[in-house]
Formats: structure tokens, sequence, C-alpha cells
């Protein structure tokens, strides 16, 4: 059985301590690393199985509810005088697949950032508040689910208003299926995955490049799979 | 369009067709019909206000896998996609029930191609 599938059962047991204790056999990966080839590849073999009739939703949101707890854990404990830059992560109105966000989250506090987290479905109007008044010098939206999509260019375009310009990135399960430049302004950046994402903040940090990738190169239709 | 309302004709006309869903899913079945229609529904549109049938179309195949594997038949999916156009035909033609029909003969295609493969 790979760790991926042992992670699994773990969640789908909803068993964090054995979950924790699966991700703590690994002490040789990053955090990175962990959400990367651990926790992501366990989540999506859930997924297959719901998709292939070998467990029920229950199982399903019991596996995601352990993943989260085992995410918070993983990035529980203030950040010492955070300097990096202030972020926001939130997903568009009605969207409900949170986890790659909150992955993205930690990331960011992990490299210094001082972050905002807001989770699942949050309306347009009450991100613009906090961003107003908060001003973020980044702005991360997640979206996984296509119908969410026509909403996506009212979120870039409002927050690519505000007069602080932060800098708008772009993820969830979306973009990395599609060509998403379309429903975006000019300068959001696109992070198709956790690689992109720690490619983006490295650069960032060392004041390199910050337009995030000009081509589109879709991956292999996991719908062919 | 009425989504609720078409959503509504969409599984009376499913059910008429086949009297034999009733017996066999119950009341129950087609609540999850009308449900399933919203999605589709809600895809069509989708793809049309963002101009990309792909939208539906992959939907359509990643759906037809999934009730495939839930011991459902392509041709359950093939024939409520059917139903869905000709209902459109009743409706007013306008460029978004044009499109509708054209992402819905695409995602047709595409199922039987997948099916084909034994895909799904």
């Amino acid at each position: 059985m790979e760790p991926f599938e042992a992670l699994a059962s773990c969640l789908l047991e909803g068993d964090a301590d054995q979950a924790w204790a699966c991700v703590q056999r690994h002490p040789e990966l990053s955090r990175r690393a962990v959400y990367q080839d651990l926790l992501t590849p366990a989540m999506q073999h859930v997924g297959h199985l719901w998709e292939t009739n070998q467990i029920t939703v229950a199982d399903e949101h019991l596996a995601t509810a352990t993943c989260d707890f085992i995410l918070s854990k993983f990035a529980f404990g203030r950040n010492e005088k955070p300097s990096a830059g202030r972020a926001m992560f939130l997903c568009l109105d009605g969207e409900q697949h949170y986890l790659g966000l909150k992955m993205v989250d930690s990331l960011f506090r992990e490299q210094g950032w001082e972050t905002k987290y807001f989770g699942p479905s949050l309306p347009l109007e009450f991100a613009l508040q906090t961003a107003e008044s908060w001003k973020p010098d980044v702005i991360g939206l997640s979206v996984s689910i296509v119908y969410h999509l026509p909403k996506l260019k009212e979120y870039a375009e409002a927050f690519a208003a505000l007069p602080n310009k932060p800098v708008i990135l772009l993820g969830g399960r979306l973009a990395g299926l599609y060509d998403l430049r379309s429903y975006i302004t000019e300068h959001t950046v696109i992070l198709r995955d956790l690689p992109e994402t720690e490619e983006w903040l490295a650069d960032h940090e060392t004041g390199g490049l910050k337009n995030g990738r000009t081509e589109f190169a879709p991956p292999p239709s996991v719908f062919e799979n | 369009m009425n989504a609720e309302q078409f959503v509504d004709r969409v599984t009376d006309e499913i059910y008429a067709r086949d009297p034999a869903l009733l017996e066999r899913f119950g009341e129950q079945g087609k609540v999850k019909c009308r449900e399933d229609n919203h999605h589709h529904l809600r895809h069509l549109r989708t793809a049309y206000e963002l101009n990309n049938a792909a939208f539906f179309t992959d939907y359509a195949v990643w759906l037809g896998g999934i009730l495939t594997r839930h011991g459902m038949n392509t041709r359950h999916l093939l024939d409520n996609f059917q139903i869905i156009e000709d209902l459109l035909e009743q409706e007013p033609e306008d460029l978004e029930t044009v499109r509708y029909r054209e992402y819905l003969a695409k995602a047709c295609v595409r199922l039987k191609e997948e099916s084909e493969k034994g895909g799904i």
C-alpha cells in the first residue's frame, strides 16, 4: 500500500491521531511535500473511491473533516513577527472546496506572511470590505467547480480596482484543468498547483517575476483517465 | 427560461417515457433526477456564459463515468440529454437555447465515443 493510501484509510476512519502519525512517519518531507505528495493524493484517492461507488458521501465528508484537522494542526502556531507581507485567501461565492486554499495559506504563513484565511464561499461584497480596510498585498482566490466560474471575472476586476493594487492569485482544481486567462484580469497570476505556489513565493522573496505564467499548456484531461 | 419549471418538465418526461424508473427508484429517485437536471442546466448555462462547450462536455463525460460505476447505463444519460434537447425545441428560439442544444449534441457524441472505448 502506498503511503497516501494508508493515509486515506486513516482519513476515512476519521482517525486524526493515526492520520497525524502517518504524516509524522515522513519527517524528511517539507510542509509543501506533505501537502503535495501525501495529503493531496490521499484526498484524490478518496474522491476516486467515491466516484467508483466504494465509499459514501458521509465517508467522504469524514475524510475531508479529518484532513482539515490535520492541516490545522500543521499550520497551528503563531508566526513570529511575520514580515513578508499580508495575504488573504478565499473561495468564490458558493465554492465549498477549500482544502487546497488552506494548504496555500499555510505555505504563505510558513514563509513569514501575515494571512487571513476565509475558508469556503465568501461573497464578493464581504471580501471587498476586508480588502479595503486590511489592505493585503496579495489576494488568493480558489475555484474548483465549473459553475462558479462566471463569478471569477467580477472578483478579479473588483480586486484589481483596489487602490493598493494587490497581486491577485488564482488557484483551485480548475486552474490546472483549463486555460482561465479569459476570465481574469491581465495581472492575475494563475498558480496551477503547490509547486507553482512555492515557486511564486520564492520569486517574490527574491524580488523576481511576479506575473506568473504567460502561456498555458493544458495537462492531459483527467476526464480521459 | 424558468429553470425550476423546465427541470420539472424534463423530470416528468423522463418518468413518462420510462415508468419502470418509479418502481425501481421510488419518489426519492425523482428528487435525485430533478437535482441532476438542475446540475445539467447549471453546466449548460456556464458553458454558454463563458462561451466554451468543453465546460459541458467534460462534465458530461465525468458524470457518465460516475453513473456507470454506480450501476446506471450511459444510455440513461444520453436519453436524459435527448429529452432536454427535445424540450428546448419547444422553447422560444434564442441564442442561448441554440447553444444549449449544440452543447448537448456534442456531449452525446463524446459520451458515445467514450462508451465505445470502454472508458465509461
